[in-house]
């Protein structure tokens, strides 16, 4: 293969899409030149307009709802599904065709990600598509609208970043791995949203970064996207007289956005029409969330506004007199966003969980508190070893903001207000604020930036696996009926690993039958930094290790004969691609290596 | 795509030749038998990119709705509060795929001066209009101006006529 002439970066957003990259030809050093893709899609039926985003939602239209030809696209593909704006529209008046959030779904274990299952409310006629392939739809789309655009620099010839999550566990890496292998993209590396974020600051400093922040320095990235709250620590340490980035620290899954700012204020007018005897169907609620937002981002762009009308048209063609009046109050917007999701809290808050409802059905799993702040300072307080030992607080120095939340000045004097009150016992100065540019493309921005710096040197961030990963083995305890044999966890990767890292295997062996699937249990800890490769844990604070996804490996016959019992290690590598590999490798020095899989069919279907 | 792709001046300059031809002079010029049937195509293609506007304004805006209701016996507040809707939505319709810019910078009320040569496409003196230029007058309106058109791409077996269509809920 050519050398890659572009170096592409892909935000696979839980709301958005975006594509971002660089012309390597025409950059030199960290002046680069950097563009954005606009995505051609469907906006209405045969109406085909491009732009910066491509919404990440699929349609599965019913096979006589439109007509033949509404629904070509510039390049050859199939009619269903409908992805982008049109599908987000339609989705609007038929809910039941409609797949949204799949990439939250994607890392959901208690379900099949690689079965049918979504739109989950869906009836059976419905022909529904997997969380992975729906995946592999959006990376498909962009695939084909770069090329068309690029025929010349197909895609998959370009150094190619796609961002995750900060908080995604290695089997959602790899599934995000495989639906970017099956529609042919095969070289590439993941990275995290909050780095990637980090990254188009450094990028759009054009190397005035190293001006701003300083060796000790902690940076705190706060990514609140449409529908997820991601975040990240990252320390400036030096080495060889450089600056050096350490991503030393990364939160929970917190599925909690915009749009729920958007939706709460939605139906906080709702209310208000209700009072005064004015109903709204589903229709005309979808609406009034876009009214909230363009009357907030309005509110909060003009500081003398003091209130917006938000009027909802009616659905048929009678326009005037049929329409509903309402209107968002500043006092509304503040108390509903600043104080709803980001309150001053103390320090030593926690998010706030509901008893959930006895009869729970499979669904995302929705952050209980609304409040961003709360999952802030448990944030903050878990990684408080990031500052100093005994400290109760993690303490950042500057903070910097992603996510179209953050337009709104108020929200982020707000949350600096906040750090300041926390950090203020602990004798630590108030965090300054990194200017963030495009808060919406700032993370495809940073991804393109970061596969541009792999290939032409520049700026890394360090910080390999944000956990270490242990897989169950049963004690040595003589098995009791009716009691759980003794489980213990053996490290295989310890926190911190680096892509390209040697893989060690721990001497422990494990007896597996040849011909039979085999499964462990898999643990992840984001705190224990101290375990190394081995290590058997013989007891743990709940707290302390997470249960992930099983593993499972089926030894194929080679040397051995079906049924036979042969002893292997286990062995664990970060590849290149930014996954985690697990190996089982027989003991008595063969070559034979059998790959130890996620098993990502949730955990509610056999059990 | 089935559609032959159009350069984006392309369809600028049919998009205006035909609207001047629809306001001005509804006959067709009389051309040569080889540029007829050139122009036929042209003159589909530019009818097409109106229509899709006046998609556009309906979609974002629900323009052919309020001009279409009879709204004589409408108080001003009920008005009022459709004309938000179709404000907020056709202004969107024009910031994303007609952005305008004033052809004058100065503000209305302030003395201007044509200079010789002046493009009186663009400036249009009236009133007291005499002599040669330099002409100095007031800026009664200071003119719009489309920075680009950013039209959807027509998409072949689609067709523009529809402005909306009728929605029936099972």
């Amino acid at each position: 293969m050519s050398t890659p002439r572009h170096a592409v970066g892909i935000d696979l957003g839980t709301t958005h899409c975006a594509l971002s990259w660089i012309d390597a030809a025409n950059s030199e050093g960290e002046r680069i030149a950097q563009h954005q893709l606009t995505i051609p899609q469907l906006t209405a039926p045969g109406t085909l307009e491009a732009g910066a985003l491509l919404p990440a939602f699929l349609y599965l239209p019913h096979r006589d709802e439109l007509a033949p030809g509404a629904l070509t696209l510039p390049w050859p593909a199939a009619p269903s599904p409908i992805a982008g704006a049109l599908a987000r529209a339609l989705g609007l008046a038929t809910p039941i065709r409609l797949v949204a959030s799949a990439k939250s779904w994607l890392c959901h274990p208690e379900v099949d990600r690689e079965a049918p299952i979504l739109p989950l409310e869906a009836p059976d006629e419905v022909e529904r598509i997997s969380p992975l392939a729906a995946t592999m739809q959006y990376l498909a789309h962009l695939q084909a609208a770069w090329d068309s655009a690029h025929p010349r620099d197909p895609l998959a010839a370009q150094a190619l970043t796609i961002t995750v999550p900060a908080s995604f566990d290695p089997a959602a890496r790899e599934l995000t791995a495989t639906a970017a292998r099956a529609v042919g993209l095969d070289d590439f590396t993941l990275l995290e949203e909050p780095q990637a974020a980090l990254y188009s600051w450094i990028a759009a400093s054009a190397g005035g970064w190293r001006e701003q922040v300083a060796v000790g320095d902690l940076i705190l990235v706060i990514d609140v996207g449409g529908g997820t709250t991601d975040l990240s620590l990252i320390a400036v340490d030096a080495r060889e007289g450089a600056l050096e980035l350490t991503r030393v620290a990364v939160g929970e899954h917190i599925l909690l956005g915009g749009d729920n700012m958007d939706l709460a204020l939605a139906h906080r007018l709702r209310a208000k029409l209700a009072a005064a005897g004015v109903e709204l169907d589903r229709w005309q609620l979808q609406q009034l969330t876009h009214g909230c937002r363009d009357a907030k981002e309005a509110l909060f762009a003009d500081p003398a506004l003091e209130r917006l009308p938000v009027v909802l048209a009616s659905r048929g063609a009678r326009l005037v007199g049929a329409s509903i009046r309402t209107e968002l109050t500043r006092a509304e917007l503040e108390e509903t966003l600043v104080e709803g999701f980001f309150p001053e809290v103390a320090a030593d808050s926690h998010p706030q969980g509901r008893a959930r409802a006895a009869l729970t059905r499979v669904g995302l799993p929705y952050a209980q508190d609304p409040a961003i702040i709360r999952h802030l300072a448990a944030f903050l307080t878990r990684h408080r070893e990031a500052a100093a030992p005994a400290a109760t607080l993690a303490r950042p120095t500057a903070v910097l903001f992603n996510g179209g939340v953050f337009k709104a000045e108020a929200l982020r004097e707000r949350v600096m207000a906040v750090l300041a009150a926390w950090l203020a016992p602990t004798g630590a100065p108030p965090p300054r604020q990194l200017t963030a540019t495009d808060l919406d493309l700032a993370v495809a921005r940073g991804a393109a930036f970061h596969a541009h710096a792999r290939r032409h040197g520049g700026v890394r961030i360090r910080g390999g696996t944000s956990h270490a990963y242990y897989v169950g083995v049963e004690g040595a305890a003589p098995a009791v009926p009716g009691i759980e044999p003794e489980l213990a966890a053996l490290c295989l990767v310890p926190l911190g690993l680096e892509e390209g890292s040697p893989a060690a295997a721990p001497d422990q062996e494990f007896g597996l039958v040849v011909g039979e699937p085999v499964r462990f249990r898999f643990f992840g800890a984001d705190l224990r930094g101290d375990d190394r490769v081995g290590d058997l844990l013989e007891e743990w604070s709940p707290d302390e290790l997470s249960e992930l996804e099983e593993v499972q490996v089926t030894l194929t016959a080679h040397r051995h004969r079906p049924g036979e019992v042969v002893a292997v290690r286990l062995q664990a590598a970060v590849t290149e691609t930014g996954t985690l590999e697990l190996t089982a490798l027989p003991s008595d020095g063969g070559d034979e290596r059998w790959a130890v899989a996620f098993d990502t069919r949730g955990r509610h279907t056999r059990r | 795509m089935a559609a032959p792709k159009l350069s984006l001046s392309r369809r600028i300059r049919l998009a205006l030749k035909q609207a001047w031809r629809t306001l001005g002079d509804s006959r067709p010029v009389a051309e040569p038998d080889a540029q007829r049937k050139h122009d036929e195509g042209d003159r589909r293609d530019a009818q097409e990119a109106a229509l899709q506007l006046l998609a556009l304004f309906q979609r974002e805006g629900r323009l052919v709705d309020f001009l279409q209701q009879d709204i004589t016996a409408s108080d001003d507040a009920t008005l009022g509060a459709a004309a938000r809707i179709v404000h907020t939505g056709c202004r969107r319709v024009l910031d994303e795929h007609l952005p305008l810019a004033p052809i004058c910078q100065a503000p209305e009320g302030a003395r201007i001066t044509l200079e010789p040569g002046f493009d009186a496409n663009r400036l249009h003196p009236s009133g007291a209009l005499l002599g040669s230029p330099p002409f100095t007058g007031t800026l009664i309106h200071p003119g719009w101006e489309v920075r680009a058109v950013r039209l959807p791409e027509p998409v072949a077996g689609h067709d523009p006529r529809i402005i909306a269509a009728a929605e029936v809920e099972l």
